[in-house]
């Protein structure tokens, strides 16, 4: 399978100490190739814990999982590491508390290096990730990674990410700290990855207007557990659930339901602003203009019998 | 009265190309006591820059920053300006310097030699303001982000301050910390006539300020209320500000052609202008 498959996965931090905390609980889930999933949930709720195993930064306690075909679970011989930290790619939080190199070039040429790829193979790849990103090659290149400001640095280290060809992309909370036009870029841009780079993309975000803007699939923690997991254009339909977990609920869902229980209802499954402004639209014509179209028709019908 | 009266300052500093940057461009404005302020701009407008004008953090090379009539440049009171003007920064994690609560907070009255009857009362004070009373004698460093921004507002609240600055503060919390952060702000100036100074990008936070300034390129580009400074959605626009949601909803929908008023900054007053225009 080209996904991920997890089975009853169940973690505790600190195992056997008066620390002992328990991160995550029988959680299953399958994300398929293409899929473009949105993660929503407090701090502390698992999604961190889940993605940490999904790169096999931790190894599964009880439950089952496998990535790509390579099954975490095994013992011998041990899961290939090596090749599931190239096929997942995983951009943390903060991405560019992880530069290192004095040039941009070196530091998102570091990865492939390891894959011991040719020279100019290398050379491509940066350039290819620096264009996807939208630094110009000339331009950055020779530019120390730690004179850029915050929103470039981030762009790096996710072409640093994205140099490594990843079959799944991994991102923690991308747009963290990022000023308005900062943010803009960086999800125009993971629209961009999931079409060009990674067929399947994951995003963990607190920001769910955020999310909306691009997720097709939406899995929700609470409390160590996936609350639900739903196709993103049904989110309409659980406002009163994330309510009750204490997230944030999309603006345009709110209005639309709030609306409704004032009479007004809105057709269309409404989760942006576009969306909202599409069905308030076709509401305001339906009802108003609708009549005027008709007043047309008839002058019109009048205009020709007069004639 | 007037709370601060910035007048005419410039400050330029090296790029680490060696080109000059003007990072602020001949600047005035006055605060008057007690007003609630959000200064806004893109990365680089200046706005932290100038925020670190306000306590002389830097001093400007032109033009003079006044705090309750002392100028920054008096350098024998400067530590009046700045226990009198607090800041709380972007990274709760660098603000924390102690292991527990209280001794945290009370790491500013101790230095200033506030005798300890007094700093307890401070300390219990300022816990209470921030709703972290509970927490007195509990460890910082397991905090979540918006109850370690808070135990940095009360650290700077024990000082006593008449002007906080927030410069950024709720740029690394969730949506719930951020919250927690802008209820604290609007408390104090509310109950506590404190004037507060509000540095974001976030123009949702922006809405419920007294006044909006917004800067670009090291210059006050806007000044007056939300509704006022709002309704320049081009402005706004061309500066890669992004309007509050509901505002911008409210555009988008005059636009189309319905006949929706453009002032419009709360979820709420959308609410009810959606409910007047589809009945």
């Amino acid at each position: 399978m080209q996904g991920i498959e997890i089975k009853n996965l169940t973690y505790t931090y600190s195992q056997k100490t008066p620390y002992e905390k328990k991160a995550l609980d029988n959680v299953s889930l399958k994300i398929n190739e293409g899929d473009f999933v949105g993660i929503i949930g407090h701090t502390g709720s698992g999604k961190s814990t889940l993605i940490q195993h999904i790169n096999g930064l931790i190894k599964p306690q009880s439950g089952s999982i496998s990535v790509m075909d390579i099954n975490l679970n095994q013992k011998k011989p041990k899961p290939d590491l090596k090749r599931l930290r190239t096929e997942v790619g995983m951009v943390f939080q903060y991405p560019e508390h992880q530069l290192f190199d004095d040039t941009v070039e070196k530091d998102i040429g570091f990865g492939p290096k390891n894959l011991k790829l040719s020279t100019e193979e290398i050379k491509q790849r940066v350039q290819d990730s620096m264009e996807l990103v939208g630094l110009d090659y000339n331009d950055f290149k020779d530019r120390s990674p730690f004179d850029l400001s915050g929103g470039q640095k981030r762009r790096v280290a996710i072409a640093g990410v994205i140099a490594m060809r990843p079959k799944i992309l991994i991102l923690d909370e991308p747009t963290a700290g990022l000023d308005p036009e900062g943010k803009e870029h960086i999800l125009t841009l993971i629209s961009k990855l999931k079409n060009d780079v990674s067929p399947t993309v994951i995003v963990i975000s607190h920001d769910i207007d955020e999310i909306t803007r691009f997720a097709t699939r939406l899995i929700v923690f609470n409390n160590t557990k996936i609350a639900f997991d739903i196709p993103m254009a049904e989110l309409f339909k659980h406002e009163d659930e994330l309510v009750s977990m204490g997230l944030a609920v999309p603006m345009a869902v709110r209005l639309a339901n709030s609306l409704k229980k004032k009479g007004i209802a809105l057709k269309g499954n409404i989760i942006t602003p576009q969306d909202l402004n599409a069905s308030v639209e076709a509401y305001y014509n339906n009802k108003f203009n609708n009549s005027e179209s008709n007043v047309l028709i008839d002058t019109a019908t009048s205009a020709e019998v007069r004639s | 009265m007037e709370a601060i009266k910035i007048d005419n300052i410039t400050l330029e500093y090296k790029s680490n190309n060696n080109s000059i940057v003007r990072a602020v461009d001949n600047v005035s404005l006055t605060v008057n006591e007690g007003e609630f302020i959000a200064l806004v701009g893109h990365n680089g407008s200046g706005k932290s820059t100038l925020a670190k004008l306000l306590n002389g953090l830097l001093i400007p090379r032109l033009g003079d920053v006044k705090i309750y009539g002392t100028s920054t440049r008096d350098k024998a009171k400067i530590f009046e300006i700045r226990k009198n003007i607090g800041m709380v920064f972007q990274n709760p994690d660098n603000q924390m310097i102690a292991s527990i609560v209280e001794d945290d907070i009370a790491f500013g009255p101790e230095n200033l030699g506030i005798e300890r009857n007094e700093i307890i009362r401070r300390v219990d004070w300022a816990l209470e303001k921030v709703g972290m009373s509970e927490h007195r004698k509990s460890t910082p460093f397991k905090m979540s982000g918006g109850q370690k921004q808070r135990l940095a507002i009360a650290g700077i609240l024990a000082i006593k301050p008449s002007i906080i600055v927030f410069d950024e503060s709720t740029a690394m919390l969730d949506p719930e910390g951020r919250r927690e952060v802008l209820a604290v702000a609007h408390e104090l100036n509310k109950n506590e006539n404190i004037t507060v100074i509000l540095i974001t990008h976030y123009m949702d936070e922006a809405v419920n300020a007294d006044r909006v300034v917004v800067m670009n390129r090291g210059k006050i580009v806007s000044d007056g209320t939300p509704s006022e400074v709002f309704a320049h959605k081009d402005l706004l626009e061309s500066l890669h500000l992004t309007l509050p949601l509901p505002t911008s909803i409210a555009h988008n929908l005059g636009r189309l052609g319905i006949p929706i008023s453009s002032d419009i900054l709360t979820e709420e007053q959308l609410e009810e202008e959606l409910c007047k225009v589809l009945k």
